[in-house]
């Protein structure tokens, strides 16, 4: 039956790591705007590379001149 | 582009006619070096307040400004907060040309106050002791759960032995990190004689601990830790549901945010741009069109328009001659001007009316009066109750002294009790936030209930401040004259000139010859050969037999004065009925910076018309305020613009009305929409509700602890009992508040 007394321990310890986790999400900031993470996914076109071949969701010239001109 | 379109059906923004703002301060090094946030080499990085940030697409077109601009490295938007932390490269952007390229895509950035910058550390806080809390509840709860079998099929009792030391290194944490907050406001009250609801909290929780600690060593009980670690965890959910805060608002804005951070002084024929606190008495200034009036200072120009809207809440700028004292908080209107500083900022007239009232809510850290009041009896009864106990048993069976003492200290702990008021009061605010009215701490619902006065500010309250009724009176004017004074008109930025436009709107334009203005007096130009002027009676040569004539605009065309357009505030829709509601509960009281001109239409609206008072500047209205507060008066003052600060901050609820709740709003309790303005009867009677419901949650707390009590004083308390009684009594306050409140909102279709 001894056994459970390590068997708690180690169970004590996973949720510590979990704590430990929660306080670090906590602590960088994950927290505070939970709004914008779950739109920005949708963007597409964060990564440069994936620019060149999807023009639709780029600012075109065109489109910049007409949105300063504003 | 098209995405834009794609993220949001309707992603733009009505766009405003924002008056011009320069950036080019910004480049000095010395502001720039307090504004950003990071400066390495050529790279910098800054957090920007962007008010108008309201949808997905925004946060789309704002995070790929490094198409727009390749100066712009990266940039990243905190929706809650409307807030962009924008990294950029200096040599290819400079942080006034960005701050233009923001402006140009109608985001105009504002740069961050001191207490925008300050939050959010504490809500981090509060997550990680509740989250420690949590987790130690949990896991004491398993651990305790050998305690609750029956003998038979209990374990080796080694390994329970075990288990109570483990539980209460666990617990270790949660009262010195979790719980602290308590100790250290409990002792703080009682230094200041305060008895408040967080005293018995602490009395039960040093109980409870001490208690257990004497049992596990002693081998002779369980201990009640898996109550203790549950009470904390349950405040401070109850703590964390009611420090909902509005990040995005700031409530506490003074005059500074106000202020451009730097000023163009002129100095042996040369401009330069120094930072606002370097102005010294004495300086010339350059102040150019929309730009704020930083200090007191006396014209050096021949003539100029000032808009004191911000001030004395007059809605027509005022015409200033040279030599004139221009104070401090006047937004220049038309061309740019020279002006001599007479005071330093901090000493001048707005600075003074802030400083004015400066230690008023010390009772602010509080919870809710009336908690207070509740937990001071409370609290002595208790301690009564326990030295009875303990008496008793002393005498009669001395073993079981300590034990009932504690015991009664123990089941008393008012967790059900202070969680009422966070509840009641933070599901409240969040439904008023959802009616836009927000409330800066959720205990000035209470202030909400007792309210007797209500206080309103006539301009830019109870009127609209972007729209003007005009009307004519003198010759009549045909389609030709209406014309010509609708081109004239139109080239003028006075905004009279812009109301008249708008008046005129169904009247054609012609070309504009020879236009010429005459700062603060009126504008004149040839149109189809005809000489026209508009302006002020003087300007036009004619006498005005009316004292106030600042309201009006005279029209002469050849020479030849041909009548004037009078034009007055625009009241919000409604109004009336919103002060006839409001009259049945409280008394009205109107204060007016403005003339008298209108006290016909408002004194038909008001009960007593003793309470009308116009031609009132900042400090009588906050003079008035303090004079009902003098008389025992519950007062809510309703104001909108830097004129009401000094009342809105004496009265016992300040309510700011604003147009758009991001701009910036002076400094209150409680920000209301302007559209909303017409529910704040309902609202009124929401937080009385709201209050009702606390005072039911308080009583079914007491009907717990009596039971407990019974238990405890006949020391028949134990574990199982306790851990029992406290989750539920806690658990069905939080229910019966919650569903209550959502309840009696329905009811109010404010939901």
């Amino acid at each position: 039956m001894e056994i459970i007394i390590v068997l708690v321990i180690a169970s004590l310890l996973v949720a510590l790591l979990f704590l430990w986790l929660f306080i670090w999400a906590v602590k960088s900031g994950q927290y505070e705007d939970d709004y914008s993470p779950s739109v920005r996914i949708l963007f597409d076109n964060h990564d440069n590379k994936e620019l060149k071949s999807n023009t639709k969701s780029k600012i075109t010239d065109e489109a910049r001149d007409v949105l300063l001109r504003q | 582009m098209g995405t834009y379109y794609d993220i949001n059906n309707a992603p733009g923004i009505r766009k405003k006619s924002t008056t011009s703002e320069y950036y080019d301060y910004l480049d000095q090094d010395e502001i720039k070096a307090s504004v950003l946030d990071f400066h390495d080499g050529d790279t910098c990085r800054i957090k920007l307040y962007i008010p108008s940030i309201h949808c997905s697409s925004c946060i789309w077109l704002i995070e790929n400004l490094q198409h727009l601009h390749k100066g712009v490295i990266t940039s990243t938007v905190n929706f809650n907060k409307r807030e962009a932390s924008i990294t950029y490269n200096e040599a290819q952007i400079k942080l006034s040309e960005l701050m233009n390229l923001l402006s140009s895509i109608n985001y105009k950035p504002h740069i961050k106050t001191e207490e925008q910058k300050k939050s959010s550390k504490k809500s981090r806080q509060l997550l990680v002791k509740l989250g420690i809390a949590g987790f130690v509840f949990g896991n004491v709860m398993l651990l305790s759960f050998p305690e609750y079998l029956s003998d038979d099929v209990a374990l080796n009792p080694e390994l329970i032995e075990a288990f109570k030391w483990i539980s209460w290194l666990l617990a270790l944490p949660v009262m010195l990190y979790s719980g602290n907050d308590y100790f250290i406001t409990a002792w703080k009250n009682l230094k200041r004689k305060i008895i408040s609801i967080d005293l018995p909290i602490v009395l039960g929780i040093i109980a409870i601990f001490l208690r257990s600690t004497y049992e596990i060593a002693t081998s002779s009980g369980p201990g009640y830790l898996d109550s203790l670690t549950g009470l904390i965890f349950f405040l401070l959910i109850g703590k964390w549901y009611q420090a909902k805060t509005y990040e995005a608002l700031s409530f506490d804005n003074d005059y500074s945010s106000y202020f451009p951070l730097g000023i163009t002084r002129i100095k042996n024929n040369e401009e330069e741009i120094i930072p606002i606190n370097q102005l010294e008495s004495g300086d010339l200034i350059s102040v150019r069109n929309g730009e704020i009036i930083p200090a007191d200072a006396s014209l050096e120009s021949i003539g100029a328009s000032i808009d004191y809207s911000f001030i004395t809440g007059e809605s027509v700028p005022v015409r200033k001659q040279k030599g004139d004292t221009i104070y401090a908080g006047g937004r220049v209107i038309g061309s740019a001007l020279l002006l001599k500083v007479e005071k330093k900022v901090e000493t001048g007239y707005l600075a003074e009316l802030w400083k004015e009232r400066t230690d008023k809510k010390s009772s602010e850290s509080m919870l809710s009066l009336t908690l207070n009041m509740v937990s001071k009896y409370f609290t002595i009864a208790i301690l009564i109750i326990s030295s009875l106990t303990a008496l008793y048993w002393l005498w009669f069976d001395s073993s079981k002294a300590l034990l009932a003492f504690t015991s009664v200290l123990i089941i008393a702990c008012p967790c059900a009790l202070a969680l009422s008021v966070p509840f009641a009061f933070g599901h409240a605010s969040r439904i008023l936030g959802k009616n836009h009215f927000y409330l800066k701490l959720s205990s000035i619902i209470e202030g909400l209930t007792k309210t007797d006065q209500v206080v309103f500010d006539k301009t830019g309250t109870l009127t609209d401040p972007d729209t003007f009724k005009v009307s004519y009176e003198g010759e009549e004017l045909d389609h030709f004259n209406r014309s010509i004074i609708k081109s004239l008109a139109h080239q003028s930025r006075h905004p009279l000139s812009r109301a008249l436009y708008q008046h005129l709107s169904d009247a054609d334009e012609f070309e504009v010859l020879d236009f010429k203005e005459l700062e603060g007096a009126g504008v004149e130009a040839m149109i189809m050969n005809h000489n026209i002027k508009i302006g002020s009676a003087s300007y036009i040569g004619i006498e005005s037999k009316i004292k106030q004539e600042s309201a009006r605009v005279y029209v002469s065309i050849d020479d030849k004065a041909i009548g004037h357009f009078v034009i007055t505030n625009y009241y919000r829709p409604e109004w009336k009925e919103m002060l006839r509601v409001v009259q049945k509960k409280a008394v009205v009281h109107l204060l007016s910076g403005d003339n008298d001109a209108e006290r016909e239409i408002l004194e038909r609206e008001i009960a007593n018309a003793d309470n009308l008072h116009f031609y009132q500047s900042p400090k009588d209205k906050q003079a008035y305020v303090q004079k009902l507060k003098d008389n025992n008066k519950f007062v809510t003052m309703v104001g909108d613009g830097m004129n009401d600060v000094g009342a809105l901050k004496e009265a016992h609820v300040g309510i700011a009305v604003a147009d758009d709740v991001y701009q910036f709003s002076p400094s209150s309790d409680a920000i209301i929409s302007a559209k909303e303005l017409i529910k704040l009867p309902v609202f009124i009677n929401f937080a009385k509700s709201a209050l009702r419901i606390v005072y039911l949650a308080i009583g079914i707390s007491f009907l717990y602890n009596v039971v407990g009590l019974y238990f405890a004083v006949t020391g028949q308390l134990n574990p199982l009992f306790a851990a029992i009684l406290m989750p539920l009594s806690s658990a069905s306050v939080v229910v019966f508040t919650s569903l209550s409140v959502m309840w009696s909102a329905k009811k109010r279709r404010l939901l």
